[in-house]
């Protein structure tokens, strides 16, 4: 009995130690950044689609219209004025947030 | 003392192993996934030339083979589906923009149906002939989008929620760009981008709508991963229009700092 007491709280102390050190979580899948621009009037696939799904959704509507190329860059703005009420950090973020849309079709699982 | 030693040996393979799932981060986990996906593709190659071995000459020996590399198929596929949903249960953990509702759901639909796997492994490995691997095969069939359905479902679901919050935002900064630029002389042009934006936004959200009402079909009996990949289709249409809808925001806001707002 002495002796399975012992090995338990042996375990218990080697777990404690592993956990202690285990590595802490990668970064947040959605600060993952794609740097392509999206093409005009196209919608962009899905990052990784490992099979062509054989359902067409009904309804894909086209961009409305045709985005032109970014002005010039101009000084990025940190903090928000009476006029412009939204700072190009916000926007970055934004993009960030959007591009980390991410899914992933089911399809590519053997069959 | 031999069963002591048996249960510390056991206990120590259990903790090293919630080490090592601890230890995964999602994109190991993604990779993890792929990989697995190539060991089965593989396998059943494999299985196939046996199959075509045995069918020219059915020699035990051979038939050994269907067999061995049978079961290596089935516990490939297990694999598979295995590593799909811990990947599936670390991308929803380590996501901060998922409510802790949504992950809890999926966690829960993940161990429950890792334990299936586990049972489905036990039934694999009791395959001694071609007529078990055949009954085995086909039970697996029936039992294999049970596994992935419910964490399918719960996935989509989370992502039309950061979907939808994106376009939140998106919208609120379209309203306030709109405003401030309504305030300003001459700023048709401005005004013309930030249409484009909220022409892109509400075509997003039909889309991310029709993405949600698609992953809610996502169930047993029915057509799972059918409507999982449309939902994905619909998913990725509202991304490509908020991406657009961000690059007209973004130039909008560059006019007016141009313009010294």
């Amino acid at each position: 009995m002495k002796k399975l007491i012992l090995a338990l709280l042996i375990v218990a102390v080697v777990g404690l130690l592993l956990f202690g050190c285990a590595p802490k979580p990668a970064t947040p899948k959605t600060t993952k950044l794609v740097s392509t621009p999206v093409a005009a009037k196209e919608p962009v696939a899905p990052a990784e689609e490992p099979t062509a799904p054989t359902a067409e959704p009904e309804v894909q509507e086209e961009p409305a219209a045709e985005p032109s190329p970014a002005p010039a860059e101009a000084e990025p703005a940190t903090t928000k004025t009476a006029s412009v009420p939204v700072t190009q950090e916000e926007l970055d973020q934004l993009k960030q947030g959007i591009q980390g849309i991410e899914t992933e079709d089911l399809g590519g699982l053997s069959q | 003392m031999k069963k002591m030693l048996l249960f510390v040996f056991l206990a120590s393979l259990l903790l090293l192993q919630a080490v090592a799932v601890s230890a995964l981060s999602a994109g190991e986990a993604k990779q993890s996934w792929l990989d697995a996906k190539q060991v089965s593709k593989d396998a059943q190659t494999v299985h196939q030339d046996a199959k075509i071995k045995w069918a020219a000459d059915k020699t035990p020996e051979n038939d050994k083979e269907v067999v061995d590399t049978g079961k290596v198929v089935l516990d490939a596929a297990l694999d598979e589906a295995g590593a799909w949903l811990v990947w599936k249960d670390l991308e929803a953990e380590e996501n901060s923009e998922v409510p802790e509702d949504i992950k809890q759901s999926i966690s829960d639909d993940v161990d429950a149906n890792l334990a299936k796997v586990d049972a489905l492994r036990t039934d694999v490995s009791n395959v001694k002939n071609q007529f078990e691997l055949g009954v085995v095969s086909l039970k697996m069939l029936g039992k294999y989008f049970e596994l992935v359905a419910d964490v399918a479902r719960n996935s989509g679901k989370m992502w039309v929620f950061i979907a939808n919050t994106n376009a939140d935002k998106a919208e609120e900064y379209e309203g306030k760009l709109r405003s401030a630029a309504e305030g300003m002389s001459d700023s048709s042009d401005i005004i013309s981008k930030l249409d484009s934006a909220k022409s892109e936004l509400e075509t997003a959200r039909r889309n991310i709508d029709s993405a949600a009402s698609v992953y809610e079909q996502v169930r047993i009996p029915g057509t799972p991963v059918l409507k999982f990949a449309e939902g994905n289709n619909y998913l990725g249409a509202a991304r490509s229009n908020l991406i657009l809808a961000h690059s007209y925001l973004n130039q909008a806001y560059l006019a007016m700092v141009a313009r010294g707002g």
